[in-house]
């Protein structure tokens, strides 16, 4: 009991209790997300979704697992100085991602699985293959010294 | 033997324990103090220089942001014309002669130019004929990027007190980076005390505010309705009872305030000023879906590798692409829906304007009518305030109804129909027999 309570305590006193939420100023904790996070904050996608909406999957168990899994994946990298020059998604990330645009997109993507607008070979493929720029906006770099947040802080 | 063999063995496993809780506590220390001898690592680009609090010369903070600061300095040259605005400075006297009829008698009639980018404000202040000698201070509260500095010195009331021609003396700079910014952090802040003793009157305060509403909000240092208060010229937000037209006349009704007085129909009249922040605000389509000034009229832009917010302010019509494209798809479609919505706009403010100055006219020959009706002919007067007060909020905000069409237009019927009952009561103040007969 008294174990559970010093863990739960030490989970809020450390802000690790952030990580289990869904405000996209965690995500961007790191600095190496600034350029992912200013230009998702400038772009349209902003209005309607945080990080998660479209980085993790939405039932509970599965988005739980990806974000143990990456947070794993983040800590290590972080610890040995592993982070890669370019940050590409892996496969597995990639599939969430998708998933995600069809939880939302769902009658425009009727339209092309029926194949009236793309031919056959096209529902295999992403739907960021070609919407390169739809949530992050044009690829580019911040140029700010700071770190900013949905809170004006 | 058995007793002595468990308590030996217990002892181990103290000793065990406690050295593995030892190692564990002093490896947690060790990497607590690597991390701290660490070097803070500097986020982003690390600036170049240090900027002083409240420093007034743009350019110094342009060291730093050579990117902003570069797009600002457009806002001098961007003199573009839109069908409605953007930024070349034409005389809308010109554009509409109604006008000088309107604002009669008022410095307005005189000289009313369509403003130029933020760089030229003091070299505008400074031209129209509108400022004279007896001019307060006031005037500068909103051209200058040495008000922060000068409010904190001198103090609002002395800064307000002050004449124009002797404020002028300590005004070098034209808006700038210290009128939004504080220095260094680079938040958004509110520097117009003004607009925070106006946020405060609403009990609001503005440090709660998101960095998505401070990208309204810093726009409303300057871009809404104002008046001089008093003797001291106190700069003032007439936003006590909210920041819609009727809660604004409201307050100025209570307050007995005029700006000056009609000489063709003897209303006690008011101008009013660019209120672009009430109208957005007043629950809009873009501002309830979450859209600030900052995304349209400084998309988020790139220039080679660098993505920011561009510091040329101008009318979004002049770069639709970043403008609309972030959020909309078909830009031409979305493009021909302001030209719809400003069309109408303009042309319902026509059908107003000609309502204003029939009300404008039977006032007049009202009272130069024998025996006229004192009492129906205030009552005239009143509503030819009212009606023209709701006018100028449209038309003198600078969307031409696109920051608010719905807004707009409500507006302009309303007024529209005030016009008409100022004529209304006025022709029956004059006694005029053919409107009794027609009841």
């Amino acid at each position: 009991m008294a174990f559970i309570a010093v863990i739960g305590v030490g989970l809020v006193a450390s802000d690790f209790t952030a990580y289990l939420g869904n405000n996209s100023s965690t995500c961007n904790n790191c600095h190496v997300m600034d350029n992912d996070y200013e230009g998702w904050y400038h772009a349209g996608h902003k209005q309607w979704t945080t990080c998660n909406d479209c980085h993790t999957p939405h039932s509970f168990i599965p988005k739980y697992w990806v974000k143990a899994t990456s947070g794993y994946h983040h800590v290590t990298t972080f610890l040995f100085r592993k982070i890669p020059v370019a940050i590409r998604a892996k496969e597995s990330s990639r599939k969430v991602v998708q998933k995600n645009c069809k939880r939302c997109h769902e009658t425009t993507i009727i339209n092309l699985d029926r194949g009236l607008v793309y031919g056959l070979d096209d529902s295999e493929r992403y739907c960021f293959d070609c919407h390169r720029n739809a949530a992050h906006g044009d690829r580019g770099l911040s140029i700010l010294p700071f770190q900013h947040t949905e809170k004006n802080e | 033997m058995t007793e002595n063999s468990t308590s030996r063995k217990g002892s181990t496993l103290v000793w065990i324990l406690s050295a593995i809780i030892i190692i564990l506590a002093a490896s947690l220390a060790g990497i607590l103090i690597y991390l701290k001898s660490q070097p803070k690592p500097a986020r982003g680009i690390p600036p170049i220089t240090q900027i002083q609090s409240l420093e007034p010369d743009s350019s110094k903070w342009g060291v730093n942001f050579p990117n902003q600061y570069s797009t600002f300095l457009l806002t001098k040259s961007n003199d573009t014309r839109t069908t409605y605005g953007g930024s070349e400075p034409y005389s809308k006297l010109k554009a509409d002669p109604r006008l000088v009829v309107l604002f009669a008698g008022y410095s307005f009639s005189i000289d009313y130019n369509e403003e130029q980018g933020h760089l030229n404000s003091l070299t505008d202040v400074r031209a129209t004929k509108r400022v004279n000698e007896k001019t307060p201070g006031t005037c500068y509260s909103c051209k200058s990027a040495n008000n922060p500095q000068l409010w904190e010195k001198m103090g609002v009331i002395e800064f307000d007190k002050t004449p124009f021609s002797v404020l002028g003396m300590q005004i070098t700079n034209p808006i700038g980076c210290a009128d939004c910014h504080e220095a260094n952090s680079m938040k958004l802040i509110v520097t117009n005390p003004a607009l925070e003793e106006a946020l405060e009157a609403q009990g609001k305060d503005w440090r709660s505010f998101t960095r998505q509403e401070m990208r309204t909000v810093v726009c409303a240092n300057c871009h809404v309705e104002y008046y001089f208060k008093g003797d001291g010229k106190y700069l003032t937000f007439p936003w006590e009872k909210g920041t819609k037209i009727e809660e604004i006349i409201t307050y100025y009704d209570k307050d007995n305030f005029k700006d000056w007085e009609h000489p063709d129909s003897g209303a006690a009249m008011l101008k009013a000023q660019h209120p672009e922040y009430e109208t957005y605000t007043a629950d809009s389509t873009h501002y309830k879906a979450g859209v600030s000034c900052a995304d349209c009229h400084m998309p988020y832009t790139r220039d080679g590798a660098a993505k920011f917010s561009s510091h040329n302010v101008q009318s979004p019509l002049l770069e639709t692409e970043a403008s609309c494209g972030q959020c909309h798809t078909n830009i031409e479609y979305v493009v021909d829906r302001v030209k719809t919505i400003q069309d109408d706009t303009r042309n319902i403010m026509d059908v107003t304007e000609n309502a204003l100055i029939a009300a404008i006219e039977a006032i007049k020959t009202a009272a130069a009518t024998e025996n006229v009706d004192l009492d129906l002919l205030t009552e005239a007067r009143g509503l030819h305030r009212q009606a023209q007060m709701m006018w100028d909020f449209v038309a003198a905000e600078n969307s031409m109804g696109f920051h608010n069409p719905t807004e707009a237009l409500r507006i302009l019927a309303i007024s529209t129909d005030l016009a008409r009952q100022a004529q209304l009561a006025a022709i029956q103040a004059a006694g005029n027999s053919e409107i009794e007969s027609s009841d």
